[in-house]
């Protein structure tokens, strides 16, 4: 079925998709596109770097738990543009701010699941590990922390996909990715790029979610062996 | 730090802030009643959908996955879309809220159903009950929990984005927040950003509450065990506005 | 042991990747936000800043072609905001050159600067500013000052020609314009103040969609609009005149840091200001709102037409 002339056609400026703008814009597409999965992939890796240890010490000190969760879980309330706005005064207009900001929404989420993915490991593998004489901090990055690999990649991909829903945010500051579309849609009651922002931004988590399956698969090989095995 | 702490307490406490349209209370009204509404539509559109999915057994994938899309699509895009199509001012942002509080819902709606054991279906089939009453009577009380789950992030979802709705000229508690950055009033712009987190948390909260109310007391002892079960795809609420 | 092959690879795998993450972002580029171009060695870096809407877009194009054209390496970081956000930015070093409206910039600085003539606002501003470490550049003879429009039937319903006939209308009115509007002595404060008009405010935008559509569909009843909008007279709205003139000078200026911008780049942006007209402006906001023409491509199109580039 043919879509509608307004989609296919080259109407003009007020068309939803007016093809002859995508095709002439590439660069700044690719532009906004390289700035998004910059901005996401910073946030992710270094949330991911803070939520590791931040995580393991809440599981190991229990008495830590309420703190760590509390304060990531505060953060997670605020506003996503308050929290950008805020940070301005403090950090300028800057990448730096947008990522403080974005690296702050993914702490709850890896936290919580790091937590989690280390309860789950089953007592009689903790136990075998201590019966092989394993102390526990090789025991945490031997055997734990691989076995809490699933809920770690399971949040990494909730993590991943709010980032870059949350990216489109820092364009109110300077930033955005394809965020700047989104805003220029808007400033100029312009519907393409509003469009293409919106469009590429899910793209952009879907296939971020894909690679993370698929390195989920690449991370825990023991999971395919079983699975063939039955 | 303290004299920025100082100056909140005082927009606060200042009366002038707290009357009119622009008033405190008035925005807060506004941003509960749009927030509600939203629910309210959201699940009224998507738990049908949702439990008869689930009963059915029918479009899994896409049920399962659909929060996850819906997660993926930036509520900024959403809201600018819904000022498009629909002007400015509520009605977009009504719209943008639905759309983004439907997604966890039939999620979790059909997650719910589902997980109810299929003997147990099988036999109610086997004694004579219609497949209404059997979702009725034997599905939703134990879909309750998760389908609880569900409006539980809808609501606190669209609690936080509503936050961010002020961009299409709309009202509620975001104003003070798009309004104070702006204005370059910091301290505005704080405080519309501590009402909003407060009244996303009481949100949070206050439907935990109903869901605890809701749940059937022998499975509520199930769901406690559960508690550390780690955020699945799906089951996780979006940070304030995003 | 099987179980570490995975932690392995896995590790290897986020090394790599960190390495190619660090090595993506080695320059700071992107779409609307902040871009690089221009080469140079001896030429000081030029950090341009525009506020967030489209106008301020193409002008901060327009004086950073003519600079990059002569080698000074430009970077843009645009729509961050309105003047409240850019102005700290300014002083404190985060951009170098903002393309300012002269009148509205003293207001902003100096809340009890009354409605002058632009050279006295200049001098006014440098006054302010030199001590500063920014530079008030030549002002262009292109104006977009501030004004209250109406819609056409509401300007014939109540026989409005002037914003204090506005004294008469017996039903409610309501302002709309950009947040920063409610409190800018130039605008809604303003209408209280100088002309004794109590209006409620609707927060909206700068003149943008959100605005034309609130005035449209009679949400607001006046509007805060740009001199040099493409679209006053072909929506129909009125303009109504500033008899207490409570506006200021809407000469563009360009603000720029002292030390960053040597006489040879002053030399290129008075040129540039010298050259525009206010109707060339509004035929450019024209490409780049209404036609929806690049911001950029438009500066460059006027620049090479003027010979500037």
């Amino acid at each position: 079925m043919p879509l509608p002339a307004p989609v296919l056609g080259a109407n003009g400026p007020g068309s939803w998709i007016w093809w002859d703008w995508v095709t002439s814009h590439g660069d700044t597409v690719y532009a906004a596109g390289r700035e998004h999965v910059i901005l996401t992939w910073w946030a992710v890796v270094i949330g991911l770097a803070l939520a590791l240890p931040l995580g393991v010490a809440a599981w190991r000190w229990h008495r830590l738990a309420p703190l760590v969760l509390g304060v990531s879980g505060v953060i997670y309330t605020v506003p996503a543009i308050a929290l950008f706005a805020l940070l301005v005064p403090v950090t300028g207009l800057s990448r730096t701010t947008s990522e403080i900001g974005l690296v702050g929404y993914t702490l709850l989420i890896l936290i919580r699941n790091v937590i989690a993915g280390l309860d789950a490991v089953p007592d009689d593998v903790r136990d075998a590990a201590r019966g092989m004489g394993l102390t526990p901090a090789r025991m945490l990055v031997r055997v734990e922390l691989p076995l809490a690999v699933p809920a770690i990649v399971a949040g990494v991909r909730i993590a991943t996909v709010t980032v870059i829903g949350l990216v489109t945010v820092t364009a109110l500051i300077g930033q955005g990715g394809f965020g700047q579309l989104i805003y220029d849609g808007l400033l100029r009651d312009f519907r393409t790029p509003l469009v293409l922002g919106t469009v590429l931004s899910v793209a952009l988590a879907a296939t971020a979610d894909l690679a993370l399956v698929l390195l989920e698969r690449v991370l825990t090989p023991w999971s395919r062996v079983r699975a063939a095995g039955r | 730090m303290w004299r920025f702490l100082g100056d909140v307490a005082a927009w606060f406490t200042t009366s002038a802030h707290w009357r009119g349209d622009a008033g405190i209370a008035h925005r807060l009204a506004e941003h509960m009643a749009m927030s509600g509404a939203a629910t309210v539509t959201a699940l009224a559109v998507a738990l049908p959908v949702g439990l008869v999915l689930g009963h059915t057994g029918r479009y899994g994938l896409l049920a399962v996955n659909v929060s996850n899309v819906g997660r993926a699509v930036p509520s900024f895009a959403v809201l600018v879309l819904g000022a498009q199509l629909f002007g400015i001012g509520a009605k977009p942002a009504y719209v943008a809220l639905v759309a983004l509080a439907v997604p966890p819902i039939v999620t979790n709606s059909y997650t719910g159903v589902r997980q109810v054991d299929r003997d147990v279906v099988a036999a109610a089939r086997g004694m004579g009950m219609g497949e209404a009453r059997i979702l009725l009577r034997v599905e939703m009380p134990v879909a309750v929990p998760l389908v609880m789950a569900g409006v539980r992030t809808a609501g606190v979802q669209v609690v936080a984005t509503a936050g961010l709705a002020a961009i299409v000229a709309w009202g509620g508690l975001g104003r003070f927040i798009i309004d104070g950055l702006a204005q370059g009033d910091t301290v505005q712009l704080f405080s519309g950003a501590l009402l909003v987190a407060a009244v996303s948390l009481s949100t949070e909260v206050g439907l935990g509450l109903v869901q605890r109310a809701l749940t059937p007391a022998g499975l509520r002892a199930a769901s406690t065990a559960q508690r550390r079960v780690p955020v699945a795809p799906g089951a996780a609420p979006a940070p304030g506005a995003s | 042991m099987r179980g570490t092959r995975g932690g392995t690879v896995g590790a290897i795998l986020l090394v790599v990747a960190m390495v190619a993450g660090a090595c993506g972002s080695d320059d700071d580029s992107d779409a609307g936000g902040t871009t690089s171009d221009g080469a140079g060695a001896e030429k000081p870096a030029v950090t341009i800043g525009s506020a967030n809407f489209p106008e301020n877009e193409m002008l901060a194009y327009m004086y950073g072609a003519v600079l990059a054209d002569a080698g000074y390496p430009v970077t843009y970081k645009l729509k961050l905001g309105a003047r409240e956000v850019i102005q700290p930015a300014l002083e404190d070093g985060q951009i170098d050159f903002v393309p300012e409206y002269a009148g509205n910039y003293l207001s902003f600085l100096d809340k009890s600067a009354g409605s002058m003539s632009v050279d006295e606002t200049v001098t006014r501003l440098r006054a302010l500013l030199d001590p500063r470490g920014l530079s008030v550049l030549e002002p262009s003879g292109a104006t977009n000052a501030d004004a209250i429009a109406v819609t056409g039937e509401f300007a014939e319903k109540h026989d409005l020609k002037t914003i204090s006939d506005l004294k008469d209308v017996p039903t409610p009115l309501t302002l709309g314009g950009p947040p920063e509007c409610d409190t800018r002595i130039t605008c809604r404060a303003g209408l209280e103040q100088v002309y004794g008009l109590t209006v409620a405010f609707k927060a909206l935008d700068a003149d943008g969609p959100l605005t034309r559509a609130a005035l449209d569909n009679g949400d607001v009843q006046l509007a805060r609009v740009f001199t040099a909008d493409a679209d006053l007279k072909t929506k129909g709205y009125v303009v109504l005149e500033d008899d207490k003139n409570f506006q200021q000078a809407g000469n563009i200026v360009p603000v720029v840091r002292a030390s960053k911008l040597d006489a040879g780049a002053r030399a290129l942006i008075d040129k540039v200001s010298a050259a525009l007209t206010t109707s060339a402006l509004i035929d450019l906001n024209k490409a780049v709102q209404v036609d929806k023409e690049d911001a950029r491509a438009a500066a460059e199109g006027f620049l090479k037409d003027e010979g500037l580039l």
